[in-house]
């Protein structure tokens, strides 16, 4: 049991601060009951027989100290309790050291009143001594009780004497019995007191135990509950972060072979100019040859041609290395964890790319997939802080699933069905917006509602994570603090708005990604 | 005979790499070489006349792709031979192109010492 070490009592925190230090002081009142129940057992036992003796002896000196000794046993215990509460001035501080020092003060006095009874009425012999010796011992277990201010400790040790005179009464009847009566009625009086005062007192610091060892016991429980959720969580942490990863490769997978079209064809152009550069290189040497040897004005003019070409080849081979090179980047940042820098980018070239891959990643995966693609971009769209590679991931999640979409109506509708995937960009007064729809199959109500919910899809088994939609959600309301917006129509359209906000002091920086 | 050729393809860079690599031939009068940026044009081309000895095209292009323009050659001029020039190289890919009636398929970076194989085999049938 702790106590708090030190209150100041005084301030605005006053009231709050007594009653907590009450409520404490209750407790350890109560927790006192347990601790000092051997030291009851011990001095109550060794009270009833010193009294059970005196009685016997029938001596008046021995009867009266005996008397002493039981109402000591209860006064002691009321007067300490109402010097310790009533008789000091409300100190200012409070603190465990201070309590200490005044039970520190009650033990004193009450063994000083113990020891003083027993010389008043000294008893006689060696019997007398070794019941004097069995007094100090019993009076010092009964201080220990009434310091700790226990009421039910004080009544159990008072009780057995109160029945050794009553019987007194029965047994010799007359003076003893006349003073052994009024002992009782005294005694009874006391404890009749004593309980009304510290009854509730005690019940108190008994709730206050049993509702603390009930709170302690809770602690435990819930730290215990804690340590699990906080092992699961970390567990859930862990699968979540694979899940978005396995996604984000998903999504990266359907997205290599469109890359792979993408940089074959800037490869293809850098093979041949180089392989044609390789041999206008030869027919230039011949030129050259010729010319050194015999100057004809069409050779001056074919070696310029030549020269011309193997100038614009070159450039040519760079330019499509570049380009290469910006696709093999693009992958690169697609298939990395982060989120990338927050930067301003051309929205409507976020969307062009978006296009692109996405198209190509279909195309990849369904040579027979057609599709129409119309593009509505407004050349104001400008620039956007965003994070541009999750933005990227949005659009192309948007866009794949408007392509399942029609590709699925596709396959069941009449031959005039023209699947339709319209991407548009408008730039509203305070934000941007992203508009993807498609002439799909439609979303119906009730999966409408669960749409952005994590591991939700209604792909086959092993079409889809259930996860990108619930990470387009995250990336665009809480890491660009945007909206995304849907609606459908079964069997009509299907139409995302992303809308993003154009200031982008709004959205939180960089990292705050769920990743 | 002129073999007369018409490239299908929406990158820009197509007909000068085209030009460059049949330079030769073009200079000597060997082949003869016309551009088109989708599948409508090359559609357009092939009306415009005079007729085409050989159809090389891209497999994604806009408006009408290469898959859709063999459709369409196999129906309208189902003499001319169209080989298929895409990026989506594979078995898989190849076998279809075949199965739709694709002279040839061509995969990306484009090889054009098979390429002028094939024209040759174009402007000499029985050779």
């Amino acid at each position: 049991m702790t106590l708090p070490q030190t209150i100041v009592l005084g301030s605005s925190d006053d009231a709050e601060a007594r009653r907590s230090l009450d409520e404490e002081m209750r407790v350890q009142q109560a927790l006192a009951v347990v601790r000092v129940l051997p030291a009851m057992i011990v001095g109550n036992s060794g009270a009833t027989l010193i009294v059970a003796l005196n009685f016997l002896s029938a001596a008046p000196s021995q009867f009266l100290a005996g008397w002493l000794v039981t109402v000591h046993l209860l006064l002691v215990p009321l007067a300490l309790r109402w010097w310790r509460f009533h008789g000091q001035p409300a100190p200012r501080r409070i603190s465990t050291r201070h309590i200490r020092k005044i039970d520190a003060w009650s033990l004193a006095m009450g063994l000083v009143l113990s020891v003083g009874v027993i010389y008043l009425f000294p008893l006689n012999g060696a019997t007398g001594e070794v019941l004097m010796y069995l007094m100090v011992v019993s009076l010092a277990c009964g201080a220990m009780a009434s310091i700790w201010m226990v009421p039910t400790a004080c009544l159990v040790y008072a009780a057995p004497p109160a029945i050794s005179l009553a019987a007194s009464i029965v047994i010799y009847g007359g003076i003893g019995g006349a003073i052994a009566s009024l002992s009782l009625g005294l005694c009874t009086i006391i404890l009749l007191i004593f309980l009304r005062i510290n009854f509730r007192g005690f019940r108190d610091g008994v709730m206050a135990i049993v509702e603390r060892d009930n709170k302690s016991r809770e602690i435990d429980r819930r730290r215990a509950a804690e340590e699990r959720l906080a092992a699961s969580l970390a567990e859930l942490q862990k699968a979540q972060s694979q899940l978005i990863v396995q996604e984000k490769m998903a999504s990266l997978g359907q997205l290599t072979a469109g890359i792979a079209h993408e940089i074959k064809n800037p490869l293809n152009f850098i093979n041949n100019y180089a392989e044609v550069t390789v041999e206008l290189l030869e027919e230039l040497a011949e030129t050259v040859g010729r010319i050194a040897a015999d100057p004809d004005p069409d050779d001056k003019a074919e070696l310029d041609d030549v020269m011309a070409s193997i100038s614009g080849n070159l450039t040519r081979i760079s330019d499509h290395g570049r380009r290469a090179d910006s696709i093999v980047r693009g992958m690169l940042l697609h298939s990395r964890g982060d989120v990338g820098e927050r930067q301003m980018a051309d929205v409507n070239d976020v969307v062009e790319e978006a296009i692109n891959l996405a198209y190509h990643g279909a195309r990849a995966q369904d040579q027979g997939f057609n599709v129409t693609i119309e593009r509505d971009l407004d050349p104001r769209a400008g620039e956007v802080s965003m994070l541009p590679q999750e933005i990227t991931r949005v659009l192309l999640n948007l866009l794949n699933n408007a392509f399942y979409a029609v590709r699925r109506r596709d396959a069941s509708a009449s031959s005039d069905y023209n699947p339709t995937v319209r991407v548009s960009t408008l730039r509203l007064p305070t934000r941007l917006r992203i508009r993807v729809r498609d002439n799909g199959t439609g979303i119906p109500a009730d999966v409408l509602s669960r749409l952005f919910q994590p591991f939700f899809t209604t792909k086959p088994a092993g079409e889809g994570t259930g996860l990108g939609l619930s990470l387009a959600w995250d990336i665009v309301v809480h890491q660009h603090r945007g909206e995304l917006l849907v609606d459908s129509t079964p069997d009509e359209f299907t139409e995302f708005n992303v809308l993003l906000p154009l200031d982008g002091a709004a959205a939180p920086g960089t990292g705050l990604a769920i990743r | 005979m002129i073999p007369r050729i018409l490239v299908v393809d929406d990158e820009v860079d197509i007909p000068d790499l085209f030009r460059q690599r049949f330079r030769r031939e073009l200079k000597a009068g060997a082949v003869e070489l016309a551009f088109a940026a989708n599948g409508l044009e090359a559609i357009a081309c092939l009306q415009a006349g005079p007729p085409f000895d050989m159809i090389l095209t891209d497999v994604n292009m806009p408006e009408l792709d290469g898959l859709q323009l063999l459709d369409r050659v196999r129906q309208d001029w189902p003499t001319v031979p169209v080989v298929l020039v895409s990026a989506y190289s594979g078995q898989t890919n190849r076998e279809r192109a075949l199965s739709l009636g694709a002279r040839d398929f061509v995969a990306k970076p484009v090889d054009f010492r098979h390429l002028k194989t094939l024209v040759s085999d174009v402007s000499n049938p029985t050779g």
